[in-house]
Order: C-alpha cells, then structure tokens, then sequence
C-alpha cells in the first residue's frame, strides 16, 4: 500500500514535469517602440483614440531614472474619464525596477487624487484603484481602466508582442 | 392745425424720437469707450484655474470665450495639466493648454488654482510651486506680451455650509493648509517678474477663517456675490499695481 501511494506520487510528479517542460515560453518580440506599440495595442481596441501625453506627465509622482526614456502614455481626452495607458521599453535588467515605479505612481495618485476624484467623478475611482503594471518581455505596461476594457487592452498588448515559434 | 401741416409734424416727431434714441445710446456708448480705453484691468482678461473659474461664466458674468477649462471644470495644477486637454471657446477643439495659449496669446491671464489637490499640495508644497512657476513660464515663453496675475486660493466653509464634504480632513485643516499656499504663492510671484498676485481670499473670509456663508452654494463653490466681490477686488488690485509700475 506504501509502496503504492509512492509510485503514484512519483508518477503524478514525473507528469506535471513533463507538461511544464512541453508549455511553450511566451517570447516577446523587441523591436517596436513604446510610441508604436500603444498605437497598434490601442487601435486594435477600437473606441475613443486615446491622447499621448506631453513630457514630465508623471513628474509629481515618480522620479524616473535616465536612459528609461522610451515611453508612451496616452489618456481618455474625456476629463471625466480617468482611462489612461502607460508603456515603458526598457532593458530586460530594469523591468522590476520599472514595474515597481510604475506600481508607485498608481499608488501615489490614488492616495492623492482620491479626495478630488471622489467629489467629481466618483464612479472613477475604481479605475485607479484596480489598475494594474504588467511586463511583456522589455516592455513594461500599466492600464488604468475598468476591468473589462484593461484585459482587453492587455492581451491587445500580448498579440501584438508575442512572437510565432 | 396737425392735418394742415403733417409732414412738419412728422419731421418733429422724428427728430424727437431720434434725440431720446440717442440720449438714451449715449451713456451706454461712452462706458463702452471707456472701457476700450482700458479704465478696466480685466476687459480682455482670460481666466484659468478650477471650477471656481469655471463658474465665472454663469455666475461671474465673465463671457465664455474668456474662461478656459476643461469639459468637465475640473483642472488639477500637477504635472500632467500641461497634457491634459482644454476645450477651445471659439472652435470647441479640444486641444492642449499651450496649443490654446498659441493660438490666442491673450494680453491678460488670470490664473487660480490650488483647491484640487490640495491634500497632496500642502504636503509637497514646492511640487505644487514648481509647477506654478512652470505654468508661468510656459506663459511668458509662448506669449511674452500677456500680463499674469494669480489669484489667492479661497477658502472652503465651515462644516455646517458644506453640503457634500468629501476631503479627508476637516475644513477647519483644509483652511490651515490653503493658508499655507498662500502664503508660498505670494512669496514665489514676488520672486517673478511682471507676475501681480492678489489677494481675493481675504474679502471672502470670515473671522474664525472660513468661507462667509453668504458666499457659497454648498461650502466650496462661490455664488454671484461671491464673483462680484472677487472681480472687484481683482480689479482694484490690479490697477494699483499697473499705476506702480
């Protein structure tokens, strides 16, 4: 009986290995920048075209460090709608520091702008609560949006990233 | 005697309509010369800032095309107001400040914020600065004719007026801070040339330091008094200053 329940563990064990190692890695390609992806990640979204923001956007809420510069931040043209996108094209060796910035500023500006949000455009906030930094490859994304429209926008980010094998 | 000489009649009748006519248009004329002559400081004056200034247009009397905002009244001075898009008055485009302050290059902005974001302000007050001063200097590079003047952040009422209070701390705190920038916002135009500040605050507040109940719709926002009592002191001001210089 021992024996038995070791086999079947080794079994079991030896199974899920060779599925892990059967799934395929996600391979992103690097070759867009910040400003092209938005626009083929946005424009396959359909909607409101969305509008890039002007240099030192994030200024008051993050310091971000030289040579991170290729980026792209759009955001609704609508001033009460809080949707706004964020791509960063950075080395492979800065992602975590830039999806921890970036985690910063969502949190910085909602601890700010809470206050502001809520006496105008309540029904917002959520937006900036629930938004979220994902990393595809060099390229790191942060979605400020409602939880439909943000998966959507992600994986509009991932098609358009993802290598074929 | 009328039907043996109608036409006389009718001549003096003309003329007597003609001259009340014209005694009535005269007075209303020469104001309006008067004020193309510049007796007032804010005749072409631009206001920008809060949706305190955005109510200028329904409530202050200023006309729309000299108030500028966004669709929804609600400009924040932090680092993405210079990205975030105006509404045009004269083509309804909605279109960056600096695109709107090309196009127009008004002769006199008035400037007011302060009161959104205060909280994070207060706290990081020469970010709040910092960015005052580049509104300024984003002014004088792209239009370097246009007179400045800022205006004082007012304050909010007593707990009682306040009909929606949703900041986090008590007007009481909100008041202690918005003095706080006001006192750093007169220090820092001191520092700028050509920048006139003004105090409008004062003339809205009362004893204990909070916004006149007469003043308010719902503890933040301003009524028709309150405008009338702001442009006047603005006015004043900003003829005092224009003689001293």
């Amino acid at each position: 009986m021992k024996n038995a329940r070791k086999t079947a563990f080794f079994l079991i064990l030896c199974i899920s290995l060779l599925l892990c190692s059967c799934q395929k890695k996600a391979t992103y390609t690097d070759t867009l920048s910040a400003a092209e992806l938005a626009e083929e990640a946005i424009d396959s979204l359909g909607g409101t075209p969305l509008l890039a923001a002007e240099k030192g956007y994030l200024d008051d809420y993050i310091l971000i460090p030289e040579g991170m510069t290729d980026h792209e931040i759009r955001f609704s043209p609508d001033g009460n709608n809080l949707d706004e996108i964020g791509i960063w094209h950075v080395a492979s060796s800065d992602t975590a520091q830039m999806k921890s910035l970036l985690e910063e500023y969502l949190q910085r500006s909602l601890e700010r702008n809470r206050t502001f949000y809520d006496s105008y455009i309540p029904q917002e906030t959520a937006k900036l609560r629930d938004a979220e930094v994902r990393v595809f490859g060099n390229y790191v994304v942060y979605a400020i949006m409602n939880q439909s429209d943000r998966e959507a926008f992600f994986a509009s980010v991932k098609n358009t990233l993802q290598e074929d094998e | 005697m009328y039907s043996k000489h109608p036409l006389k009649f009718s001549f003096f009748l003309a003329l007597f309509g003609i001259l009340i006519v014209f005694f009535n248009i005269l007075p209303i004329k020469a104001k309006a010369q008067a004020e193309n002559t510049g007796s007032d400081p804010l005749q072409n004056a631009v206001f920008f800032g809060e949706s305190t200034t955005t109510h200028l247009r329904s409530r202050g009397g200023i006309p729309a095309d000299r108030v500028w905002a966004n669709e929804s009244g609600t400009m924040r001075l932090d680092s993405t107001l210079f990205s975030k898009p105006l509404t045009d008055p004269h083509t309804g485009d909605h279109i960056s400040f600096h695109e709107l302050l090309s196009r127009t290059r008004p002769s006199h902005m008035v400037l007011s914020f302060g009161l959104n974001g205060i909280v994070g302000f207060a706290e990081n007050l020469n970010s709040y600065l910092g960015n005052y001063r580049k509104l300024i200097e984003k002014i004088q590079e792209t239009s370097p004719e246009t007179r400045i003047t800022v205006q004082s952040v007012y304050p909010v009422a007593q707990e009682n007026d306040q009909s929606n209070w949703r900041f986090s701390l008590s007007p009481k705190e909100i008041n202690r801070r918005i003095l706080l920038l006001n006192g750093a916002l007169s220090e820092l135009c001191e520092t700028l040339e050509g920048v006139c500040y003004v105090d409008t605050a004062s003339a809205l507040t009362d004893s204990s330091g909070y916004l006149k109940t007469e003043f308010t719709t719902d503890g933040i926002h301003l009524t028709e008094r309150a405008y009338d009592e702001i442009l006047r002191v603005l006015r004043a001001s900003i003829s005092a200053h224009i003689s001293s210089e």
